[in-house]
């Protein structure tokens, strides 16, 4: 995964589940004749092992695990968990829900189904429709809180380029009055574009390079940071750049808040800059490297728990220190090695 | 209604005022012809718009006469940034750094025709320093110092005494501060300028006292250029190389911000004595600094690692020792330096990494500063954004607390940041420099 793409991780995890969804509609989908709910699963576990892009991609996993979870709950909700010995004619199975794919994303109507297709209308395929439904609709959860974080006038400290924050800024900005200061990455050209998306809303914004973060730092209320994975310790895993605002935020006692979706929960822990982490081509950052002046980039910067204030989740407001209960919820422990 | 408009207008304009009485003295010239006439008009109608105001509102006279100067200067400075065409950015400067001064660009061709038409304004070798500056051709505390100095050099051997004043030093006295303040208007004048200005007065105070002729006083003058040059800077970068070597170990991992004179010749230095170290430099990409020491090191023979300064978490950890120039040490132990040391020191300090200064003593300051925003100088950026939807901010120097600082190596020894204030004081006695001899007539 490109960290040069100005595309929200939502992207890949949207697009994972349309390809979980087409790859059970499809006729190729290898299922066993009677399929169980864990077949199911461990099916959903392959197909993640294969559209997953590396060891370093959260995002695909995170959205397998959450649609395994919810396949879970429905189906202790409906005591379907073990079902064997159905007829299974799968060619009806492929039929019906090609037609009920083609009809409408919401509800899963009861048309003609042989007895086995109950498991995957009843539970897959609205799983797989709740999960989508959360990933679409997880700015506007957000959202909510948009208003009671901040005063009047404030000035607000965002760091490249991330639509949860663009969407939490722009119905913020109905109720309260305040400015924003973007940092600039050296490199890459993500900073220009948010602040000219944000600018486009008339907002009050100004743009510096990464290197004015100290002395922008002292003007500074509040720092409002999107992110690219949430570890189950609390910390994050985010863009280059971002620890080092963390503890200038931490030194001049600037709270940081955290804005994600849940899709972004990933139950891993980290303990140090390198352990979620791959350097870049130094062609990317430095045209004119060569052997004798390697040139040095990661993907990740790790941020511990401690220099983070808040997380503000689709599912509610968690400190760094309570988030974990949120994975238990989110997640099963069982789905961990994903 | 007018009155509020004419308060708070001239807190705008202020840095553009005292930008329009130094500048180009021949520009204005030119365009208050043109403007004087439409100005006339232009007053006319304000005196107007005031006499109906003081019926209303009873006004003073005195307040009036400064408002009507105030608006014949907003006239004259809308009129010359219409035709200067300078950045617009110059009106849109936010609130909160609107005391900040802005440099307007000037292209080499205005310059060199103004020169033509007025031989008062400054020395050929001035203007061309000056452009230096402003392209970045010529940036570094140092290097801007002796640059300066040799600039100097030269218009004191194109100097001629105007007829009236027989006395060399009276007369150059004021010719230093006409420049001096001239050159305030490209690039702010950093420390190590600021002393070796002090130094030639104390230098021309001498002279002033002796009875030598134009020509031997030019000379000694410039003799004592070049002492301070050889002392301050090149007999000091020297010896803080010697007290460096000291500290540094073979082997030690050592990162380095932007470009220092002195920490680019301690490395090559070092390297030449045969030890090894592993260098990370850090980048800059918006003055190139970085890439320019990485280059410099390679012409050497050395290879160094390149980074940037978001990346620099990775490698914190693995790194024994941060070394860093500077373009001045200020009285209460803070450093001035390039943008983007403040948060390399924050960091050092976080992750328990010693944080070395190198700075020679002459760019040692008695002044004393907080906050990296009171005072600064804003760079302009080569883009500028065209839609205007957002302001671009973009510093030239950072302030290090004094906490940060681990050590700082000087020629005097290894201090730490808060006996800055000390060593001050001993030079002051002794002139900057040394004794500085006094000049006798035979000598050549």
């Amino acid at each position: 995964m490109n960290s040069q793409i100005a595309q929200p991780r939502l992207y890949s995890s949207k697009e994972s589940i349309l390809a979980l969804k087409a790859h059970l509609s499809a006729k190729q989908a290898k299922l066993p004749r009677n399929s169980t709910i864990e077949d199911y699963i461990i099916y959903i576990k392959k197909l993640s092992n294969r559209l997953k892009q590396g060891p370093l991609d959260f995002w695909i996993p995170n959205v397998f695990r959450r649609v395994i979870q919810v396949i879970r709950l429905m189906s202790s909700e409906q005591g379907l968990l073990q079902i064997k010995n159905k007829e299974n004619n799968f060619k009806d199975l492929a039929h019906t829900i090609q037609r009920q794919s083609s009809r409408s994303k919401t509800t899963v109507e009861t048309g003609t189904e042989t007895g086995s297709n109950e498991i995957q209308q009843n539970i897959i395929l609205p799983a797989i429709e709740q999960v989508l439904e959360e990933l679409e609709s997880h700015s506007d959860d957000i959202n909510t809180f948009a208003s009671t974080h901040f005063f009047t006038n404030e000035v607000l400290l965002v760091y490249e380029y991330s639509t949860t924050v663009l969407n939490f800024l722009l119905s913020a900005k109905k109720t309260r009055n305040f400015e924003i200061i973007v940092l600039e990455s050296e490199t890459e050209t993500l900073g220009k574009q948010f602040a000219t998306d944000l600018g486009k809303h008339q907002l009050n914004v100004t743009l510096t390079p990464f290197t004015n973060a100290y002395a922008i730092m002292q003007r500074v209320n509040k720092t409002l940071l999107g992110v690219d994975a949430i570890l189950k310790n609390g910390g994050l895993l985010m863009h280059p750049g971002t620890y080092a605002i963390c503890v200038l935020a931490k030194q001049f006692a600037v709270p940081v808040i955290v804005l994600s979706g849940a899709h972004k929960l990933t139950p891993k822990y980290a303990f140090d800059q390198t352990t979620f982490n791959e350097l870049v081509s130094p062609l990317k950052i430095n045209s004119n490297s060569s052997v004798d002046q390697m040139s040095i980039g990661i993907t990740f910067d790790y941020v511990p728990p401690e220099y983070i204030s808040l997380y503000i989740t689709n599912q509610g407001q968690y400190t760094p220190q309570s988030i974990y209960q949120l994975f238990s919820d989110f997640y099963d422990v069982k789905d961990e090695d994903i | 209604m007018s009155e509020q408009q004419n308060q708070q207008n001239p807190k705008k304009w202020q840095p553009k005022e005292k930008f329009d009485k130094k500048a180009n003295k021949e520009k204005q010239k030119q365009e208050q012809e043109k403007a004087e006439i439409e100005k006339k008009q232009e007053s006319n109608k304000e005196s107007n718009k005031q006499e109906s105001n003081k019926a209303v509102q009873k006004q003073n006279s005195k307040v009036e006469q400064q408002q009507q100067t105030n608006q014949q200067q907003q006239a004259v400075n809308n009129k010359q940034i219409v035709q200067i065409d300078g950045p617009m950015e110059q009106n849109k400067r936010k609130d909160f750094l609107s005391h900040l001064p802005i440099f307007q660009d000037y292209s080499s061709e205005s310059i060199k025709s103004v020169k033509q038409i007025d031989p008062q304004t400054l020395h050929h070798s001035f203007i061309e320093l000056c452009i230096q500056y402003q392209n970045g051709q010529c940036i570094g505390s140092t290097h801007r110092c002796v640059e300066f100095l040799n600039a100097l050099k030269q218009f004191i051997k194109d100097y001629k005494l105007p007829r009236q004043s027989n006395y060399f030093a009276i007369a150059f006295l004021d010719e230093l501060k006409k420049i001096f303040n001239l050159m305030k208007n490209f690039r702010t004048v950093n420390e190590g300028m600021s002393t070796s200005y002090l130094f030639i007065n104390e230098c021309l105070m001498i002279l002033r006292d002796t009875k030598l002729d134009e020509n031997e006083s030019k000379i000694w003058l410039c003799n004592q250029i070049d002492q301070f040059i050889q002392s301050k800077i090149i007999a000091a970068s020297e010896l803080i190389i010697k007290n460096a070597t000291q500290l540094i170990q073979e082997g030690t991992t050592i990162l380095v911000y932007a470009r220092s004179y002195l920490i680019e010749n301690f490395i090559i230095n070092y390297f030449k004595q045969g030890k090894q170290l592993t260098i990370f430099v850090v980048d800059n990409p918006q003055f190139g600094e970085g890439s320019q020491l990485v280059n410099r090191l390679q012409q050497q023979g050395i290879s160094c690692y390149q980074i940037l300064l978001s990346h620099v978490s990775y490698i914190l950890s693995k790194v024994d020792k941060i070394l860093v120039g500077a373009s001045s040490m200020l009285c209460n132990g803070a450093l001035i330096s390039r943008v983007g040391t403040a948060l390399l020191a924050c960091l050092a300090s976080t992750h328990k990494i010693p944080f070395l200064v190198f700075c020679e003593s002459y760019k040692f300051s008695e002044k004393s500063q907080i906050d990296s925003l009171s005072w600064n100088e804003i760079a302009q950026l080569q883009q500028e954004n065209e839609k205007q939807q957002y302001t671009s901010l973009s510093l030239r120097y950072d302030i290090t607390q004094s906490n940060y600082i681990n050590m700082i190596v000087t020629e005097v020894g290894l201090i730490p940041a808060t006996s800055v204030k000390a060593v001050i004081g001993e030079f002051k006695k002794y002139n900057y420099v040394d004794a500085i001899e006094i000049p006798r007539k035979y000598q050549q």
